[in-house]
């Protein structure tokens, strides 16, 4: 059965973590936008206004984001416990958004791979294909490795837990801030 | 006058009535363009946002940029030494829509609106008995339309001739718009800017924004024009739009109708691109600016000019086939017609685009003509004039009245006096300050017969210490040698002459 496949409290620690890189993308952002928003004409009340639409917005993205998990949830073998189920399903979308959070930090920072790097590689002449494998393969691997390890090593699935649970508190604190934020733009559209 | 009806006459009319009941719009169609009542011509103001007087080839620039409006100022008033009040959009278009300069509509902050003795000082009040017609695709202009909205028989929103837009954010949160827009594109606009608070949410956007734009993308080779990222429109959409649209309306009609290009980001139609790629334009590398302190990265430069020239060409094709409708609906005869700029462009030391500190010629410079109706030849003004002139020499030829609060005058040869040799033209960006406080911090420019004085004061950045230029810009129009070490007498006349002038403006507000 669909429902009994995950319990209330396995979706919910899903979501917060699920919520936590979303909204931690925003406030870094954000703050990033501060300065130059105080100097529009809104002021301090427009910057902390733009910085409210964004975590609203956010927690919109980061239910897109656990839903999509959650289906995913519905392939993952019930072979394994529901805690070991959610936090597979935890890191998976959190490998995830980190690689979506570094290819805009390319673009936010300018960023470039270290000139050497791409010097010695520009003297092979490689076609474009192999770029685009040795990325697949990057990304391949920095999901399945994880993921069997999750599965298998004690270790690092207990590790992992630890590291979830202060995860999902600071995510508590930042749905907290959601709230406040959406406070915010009501009563600026009122 | 006919006291009795004819059964015959009757019987039309009573048709004519069910018919039109039945389909008012059709009935519209037949309605015949009805010239203007004596004396009353209509009057339509284009502008075209960062269209600077240097980049055109009427005004003398190396590359063919505008053929087309070349040949169409063989029937127009060309002014050759014009200039914009300021450097971007909310003070330079404020300034044509009150006929005064930024220092006194006070319009000087990014959404910024005019003072709100304006309210009853501008060209839609002064056109009071005329039907006024209003569209922007600048949400910077839009804003002064929304304060002037009740002097608008007919205010076009913003979203009316965009293929894309944020209109559903901006009527769900309609008092808070501004920053509502600001933080959706910050939120989604990923695919303009290539990063996006947002991490799954921007990429349905996206694709939903795509489908919006269908075919029309192919076209495009740089990307449909766009205003915020991705409120995409195209010229071709707004332009047949604005033909149809001022046949339909009660004459005598005032329209102002401010489009986008060239203004960024600069994406041209498939035709012009890559139309000055290797020519041989002679590129002029400038001095340091005293804020970027850097000639600049010419290649960087370069590329940048050569794709807004190239945005040129699309705006000088629009243009043409908005003069040729015009024409051949017969409205041109009883029209007069303003092209012009809010604002120019630069793309020389270190500086791309504009609304830095900056006044440099290519970004204060820009295009006026005047269409008169019936007029067949072309008359060159070489006098230096401003953007506040506009709004006065509208009403005087239109309406043969004066705007007595207007810092402008009435142009030649329009004006019966002869123009004054020794006028002084300003141009300025003034920094944030509020609208009851003094000027303090900004750059103002005064030119005079063939000097032209810049004048930098209340920077942080240059230590709050003042930075003058001095150039003589007929003999050296590209500013390439600063005068003012070599001539510092003449320099101080003239920089005393523009702080008596800042003194008398800041008066009110000490
Ligand atoms: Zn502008």
């Amino acid at each position: 059965m669909a429902i009994k496949r995950y319990s209330r409290q396995g979706l919910l620690t899903l979501f917060l973590v699920c919520a936590f890189l979303p909204h931690a993308w925003t406030l870094i952002l954000a703050f990033k936008d501060f300065s130059l928003l105080m100097g529009r004409i809104g002021g301090i009340w427009g910057a902390i206004g733009e910085m409210s639409y964004g975590l609203v917005f956010s927690f919109l993205d980061t239910l897109l984001i656990f839903i999509v998990t959650a289906l995913l949830g519905f392939l993952v073998s019930v072979r394994w416990q529901e805690t070991r189920r959610i936090s597979l399903l935890g890191l998976l979308a959190g490998i995830a958004m980190l690689w979506e959070i570094i290819a805009q930090s390319y673009v936010v920072w300018s960023l470039h791979l270290p000139g050497r790097l791409t010097q010695f590689l520009a003297q092979f002449y490689l076609p474009f294909g192999f770029y685009y494998a040795a990325a697949l393969l990057v990304v391949v691997a920095t999901t399945l490795i994880p993921a069997l390890l999750i599965l298998r090593n004690e270790k690092f699935y207990k590790a992992f837990q630890a590291f979830s649970e202060r995860v999902t508190l600071l995510s508590g604190f930042y749905l907290f801030l959601d709230a406040v934020a959406l406070v915010v733009v009501i009563v600026r559209n009122v | 006058m006919k006291r009795n009806l004819g059964r015959r006459d009757f019987l039309k009319l009573a048709g004519m009535a069910s018919a039109g009941v039945l389909f008012p719009s059709f009935f519209r169609l037949l309605e015949p363009v009805v010239p203007a009542a004596a004396g009353g011509k209509n009057v339509l103001v284009v502008v075209f946002d960062a269209f600077s007087a240097y980049h055109i080839s009427l005004h003398g620039y190396g590359r063919k940029t505008t053929p087309n409006i070349d040949k169409l100022a063989e029937r127009a008033v060309v002014y050759h030494n014009h200039f914009a009040s300021a450097n971007f959009s909310t003070p330079g278009t404020a300034s044509l829509l009150t006929g005064v300069l930024p220092w006194k509509h006070r319009a000087m902050n990014l959404y910024e609106t005019v003072d709100a003795s304006y309210l009853n000082r501008n060209i839609f009040s002064a056109f009071d008995d005329y039907y006024r017609i209003a569209y922007s695709h600048n949400p910077l202009v839009t804003a002064f339309l929304d304060q002037f909205a009740p002097d608008l028989n007919d205010y076009i929103p913003l979203d009316q001739l965009l293929i894309t837009s944020d209109g559903l954010v901006d009527k769900l949160f309609k008092h808070d718009a501004d920053t509502a827009t600001i933080a959706w594109s910050r939120v989604m606009k990923n695919g303009e800017t290539g990063f996006s608070y947002s991490l799954l949410l921007w990429s349905l956007y996206n694709e939903y924004q795509k489908s919006r734009i269908g075919d029309l993308g192919s076209l495009f080779p740089l990307g449909l024009p766009a205003v915020r990222y991705d409120n995409y429109f195209t010229l071709e959409q707004a332009v047949d739009w604005l033909g149809a649209q001022v046949e339909k309306i009660p004459q005598p009609f005032l329209g102002y109708f401010h489009f986008m290009p060239p203004h960024d980001p600069y994406r041209t139609r498939q035709d012009f691109y890559n139309r000055f790629l290797n020519d041989d334009l002679k590129w002029i590398q400038k001095p340091p600016d005293i804020f970027t302190r850097s000639s600049g990265d010419m290649k960087y430069m370069q590329a940048n000019c050569k794709r807004y020239d190239e945005f040129i060409l699309y705006v000088d094709d629009q243009f043409k086939k908005l003069m040729d409708r015009l024409e051949s609906s017969g409205l041109l005869q009883d029209t007069w017609v303003v092209l012009t700029s809010d604002h120019g462009e630069l793309f020389e030391r270190s500086i791309v685009g504009h609304g830095d500190p900056s006044l440099y010629q290519g970004v204060v410079r820009v295009p006026l003509m005047i269409f008169e109706p019936g007029r067949t030849t072309r008359t060159d003004i070489y006098s230096l004039t401003s953007a506040a002139d506009v709004l006065p020499t509208l009403l005087y030829v239109a309406k043969a009245q004066n705007a007595a609060w207007s810092e402008g005058v009435v142009l030649p040869p329009f004006s019966k006096e002869p123009s004054d040799p020794n006028r002084k033209i300003y141009t300025m960006k003034l920094l944030e300050p509020a609208k009851g406080a003094p000027i303090t911090n900004a750059t103002l420019a005064q030119v005079k017969g063939n000097y032209k004085l810049i004048y930098y004061f209340g920077y942080k950045e240059l230590n709050l210490k003042d930075h003058v230029e001095l150039y003589d810009i007929v003999a050296d129009p590209e500013e390439l040698h600063d005068l003012y070490p070599s001539r510092k007498a003449l320099g101080n006349q003239l920089l005393s002459e523009l702080k008596a002038k800042l003194a008398e403006i800041n008066k009110p507000y000490l």
